[in-house]
């Protein structure tokens, strides 16, 4: 009998052990990074000076900041596993932070809106570029480029990629604006584009990388993708797919500091890129001293704000989302007034909100107000405030009884659902029946050029250089078959965009913007604020346009990486 | 034997010609146009998007296409190029590959290592005390998902001790982690069968036999019903093993580590069909190898098996002549 008990007091305790050992992982995470790591006091204190907490669009420190401190390697973990080291691929999370550091261009853009007419431009390879005409360029690259396995670059190499980029089709600018180069010399070559469009030249010069020909035709597959001939200021040592890669600094043709675009410097010797897709993992990555800078959601900002051991930055996302309604006949949405209900009926913080994050900007046009275009004023006008008595009235002079009109909302599957079920939520408080049709990425693409199989959707583009540039890629009838993004043909709404783009005073920007807000054909929402955390050595980032510059990162003195 | 090994192999081809034309017509079918994923996002012309169409070979007849991808496929064991960067499938599946197997491989030999003695122990100690806490362990390790496990490992010895990383590859220390998670749901399921399988045997006139001759209790139990109990095991093994080989899809997205299972569900998320057919004829592949080999391992096992074999050789061989 005795035996007996003690033998259930044994299970017991190896039961109640075996719980104690599964819990011991959970909770008291902010406890410990705070023991660890310094404690809250000196993170407020942190706090109130504002050093940790930094928005930032573009900004890139002086050349002599940057490179007072230089380091020997920080490690940088991604959200993204497309690991590519090739000169030509799609865009991605990965290749959007090594595209620059990797591979050279003709130029390069420090900031929304800079143009090569007003020197805002940084050439890179590039050392004169003039207009001959509308479509016709003339350009003269520098005569010692060189890439990393030596091969010297000329002009045909740039033909070459110019052309090859546009076959393969990756980059959507050069297959838009690229017809073709033609080589007039060893250093010399012509730009011939397809159209005179302002800021064409730009995305030619701005996205065409390049490689040697000679490198590119004899290499392998492999070699082109993992170990490549770069031609920027950094080459590949170790590229593992899938998981990672890393970049060391090479000897670079451009030795003269002052020359160089923030793109080229190389103040740091060994930039190693870590996978890390799963958010809560980049975390404790970070927590675990394992990477030195990472991208954190709003979700884990504040145990990392509130710790002196790290530094937060953020700064507005690249891309910006706004609402199209198809506004063909196919559509329920045809009708102004069912538009205007819709844009009534939502609180786009609220979308914003429940997109995972608690900052950001709401627009008060498709384009944000990052552009050197827009107009400021617009800012201050009332952009469709969530008013669900007005909504209703709208409906009811559509036509329509509360619960009777049905919105077919499309959607991307990879888009986070939050902001979706948000809006269905609040449009069917306001009686509109709302259904979410969720699509894969493909299939999304393909339904959005259809206009039986939605009423409105949500998408988002980047901000490139105008607000009209912005407005032509959504609006014009050039770009779509059927008028616009949302099927639109309007041609009061195309003479407005064709004035505005041909001169773009405050007076045609504002027709066209209050027109097309007043039709409601497309509604601007918000793009987020995003946060990276680094380890506090890591004084400053370099982020241009949303994406970090790896080797302009600014340093304390004698900064040791994690690894 | 030999035989029968060349022979089984010869049936994986028609097996994989199956699969691999059931697989470029389903992907065939699937909504939705490569060309407009190959030229990436914002938007494109009609006029681009029938470009794109012509040079990735869209245009052509199905049974066209269908012909030049298993005729490069069987003679060069080549998947192609993805449609969404363009790298060679074939060698994002040998890179990751190795990590998928090590992860596989590992969690296999835990769940042998520690399944096989405990469901030994607690079917020869069946309904005592031991047997119970066994049990109550096993099913608890069942009912935790793997992805919660992995967290909870990584809190722990990542975070909390410091003493292994929390994700990536690098050296066996980067595999400790998301092995354990793999195996311990396994585990279970493991342990059981072991149990129930040496059950059956103890309780055969061939260990009463044994028990007769005056054999230790550890030569009935390790010399004579565990042989005999091994075929159901061995099968679940194969199983799950091939299984794994497909990636360990939750582990790996949680550990970072480049395996199959990401790259697959990153193709079928962004509709890289390419990615999706020569990953399945893979994956298909490696399970019928391990099938095979499974196979094998009972005629080892069982000595009635192989003797099947060798009959059957004979039998083709008199036939022969």
């Amino acid at each position: 009998m005795k035996k007996r008990k003690e033998r259930k007091w044994l299970a017991l305790l190896v039961v109640v052990a075996m719980i104690c050992v599964m819990l011991a992982g959970c909770g008291g995470k902010g406890n410990g990074a705070e023991n660890e790591n310094g404690g809250t006091s000196s993170a407020s204190q942190e706090s109130e000076e504002g050093e940790s907490t930094k928005i930032k669009a573009d900004e890139a420190a002086a050349v002599s900041e940057i490179m007072e401190n230089p380091a020997e390697k920080i490690v940088i973990a991604v959200d993204d596993d497309t690991i590519v080291a090739g000169p030509f691929a799609n865009s991605s999370g990965v290749r959007n932070l090594t595209v620059y550091t990797l591979w050279g261009t003709l130029a390069y853009r420090p900031y929304i809106g800079a143009m090569l007419e007003d020197g805002g431009l940084e050439l890179v390879m590039a050392k004169s570029i003039t207009k001959e005409d509308d479509t016709t360029y003339d350009v003269e690259i520098y005569d010692n480029i060189t890439d990393s396995l030596g091969n010297s670059i000329k002009a045909s190499d740039i033909v070459f990629s110019l052309d090859k980029l546009s076959e393969l089709g990756y980059i959507t600018y050069i297959n838009t604006y690229y017809e073709s180069g033609e080589v007039v010399g060893d250093y010399e070559f012509k730009i011939h584009l397809k159209s005179g469009e302002e800021g064409a030249i730009e995305q030619v010069l701005v996205n065409g990388t390049i490689c040697s020909q000679e490198w590119y035709e004899g290499a392998s597959d492999d070699e082109i993708q993992a170990d490549p001939a770069t031609t920027g200021p950094y080459k590949v040592t170790n590229f593992q797919t899938g998981s990672g890669m890393t970049l060391e600094a090479r000897d670079y043709w451009k030795t003269n500091d002052d020359d160089k675009s923030v793109v080229e410097y190389q103040n740091v010797k060994q930039i190693v890129i870590k996978s890390i897709t799963e958010p809560s993992m980049r975390s404790v990555a970070l927590e675990n001293s394992e990477v030195d800078l990472a991208e954190i959601n709003a979700i884990d900002l504040e145990r990392f704000e509130s710790n002196s051991e790290y530094h937060v930055t953020k700064y507005a996302n690249a891309m910006n989302d706004y609402m199209i309604f198809n506004t063909s006949d196919d559509s329920v949405c045809s009708d102004v007034k069912v538009r205007q209900a819709v844009a009534y009926a939502f609180d786009t913080w609220t979308l914003l909100l429940a997109n995972g994050h608690d900052q950001g900007e709401l627009h008060h046009d498709v384009c944000p107000n990052a552009t050197p275009d827009y107009v400021d004023d617009w800012d201050e006008d009332p952009y469709y405030e969530m008013d669900v008595e007005k909504a209703k009235e709208l409906l009811k002079e559509a036509g329509y009884t509360e619960g009777e009109l049905k919105i077919r909302i499309l959607k991307n599957a990879s888009a986070p659902n939050g902001p979706y079920e948000s809006l269905q939520a609040m449009l069917i408080s306001a009686g509109i029946d709302a259904e979410i049709n969720q699509y894969d990425r493909s299939l999304f693409l393909t339904y959005m050029q259809d206009n039986t199989m939605w009423d409105i959707t949500i998408y988002s583009e980047q901000v490139l250089d105008f607000t009209t540039t912005y407005w032509s890629a959504l609006f014009s009838e050039k770009n779509y078959e059927h008028g616009t993004q949302g099927f639109t043909e309007d041609a009061e709404l195309q003479k407005l965009l064709a004035a505005a783009c041909a001169d773009r005073s405050e007076e045609n920007m504002n027709a066209f913007h209050d027109y097309y807000t007043e039709q409601c054909y497309m509604i601007g929402l918000y793009n987020e604020t995003k946060s990276i955390v680094t380890q506090s050595g890591i004084k400053s980032l370099c982020l241009v346009r949303g994406d970090i510059v790896p080797q302009a990162t600014v340093f304390d003195s004698g900064y040791a990486s994690v690894e | 034997m030999i035989r029968y090994v060349v022979k089984r192999l010869v049936i994986l081809i028609p097996t994989l010609l199956v699969v691999a034309i059931i697989m470029f017509t389903l992907m065939d079918f699937v909504p939705g146009d490569p060309a407009v994923i190959a030229l990436g996002s914002g938007n494109h012309t009609q006029e681009e998007i029938e470009l794109k169409r012509e040079s990735m070979g869209l245009n052509k007849p199905y049974i066209t296409r269908l012909g030049e991808y298993l005729g490069n496929l069987i003679f060069h064991f080549d998947f192609g190029t993805s449609i969404v960067d363009g790298t060679q499938i074939k060698t994002a599946i040998s890179d990751r590959f190795p990590n998928t197997l090590k992860i596989a491989l590992g969690s296999i030999l835990v769940t042998i290592i520690v399944g096989l003695p405990l469901g030994v122990r607690t079917a020869v100690r069946a309904n005592t005390w031991e047997d119970k806490i066994s049990l109550f362990i096993t099913l608890l390790l069942d009912c935790m998902p793997s992805f919660w496990v992995g967290l909870l490992l990584v809190l722990l010895f990542a975070l909390k001790l410091g003493w292994l990383p929390s994700s990536g590859v690098g050296g066996l220390k980067y595999f400790v982690l998301p092995v354990i998670a793999n195996s311990l749901g396994g585990l279970a399921g493991f342990t059981r069968q072991t149990r129930a399988s040496m059950l059956e045997v103890i309780r055969s006139d061939l260990v009463t036999t044994a028990r007769s001759k005056g054999l230790s209790e550890r030569e009935v139990i390790y010399g004579h019903a565990l042989p005999n109990a091994l075929i159901p095991i061995i099968t679940i093994v194969g199983m799950r093993f091939g299984q794994m080989l497909g990636g360990a899809t939750i582990i790996e997205v949680i550990f970072s580590i480049p395996g199959l299972g990401p790259y697959l569900v990153n193709g079928i998320g962004s509709q890289d069909y390419t990615v999706v057919t020569g990953g399945i004829i893979f994956i298909a592949f490696s399970f019928a190898i391990i099938m095979l080999l499974t196979d094998l391992v009972y005629a080892f096992v069982d000595p009635r098996i192989k003797a099947q074999y060798v009959a059957r050789n004979r039998k083709g061989g008199r036939k022969d002549e």
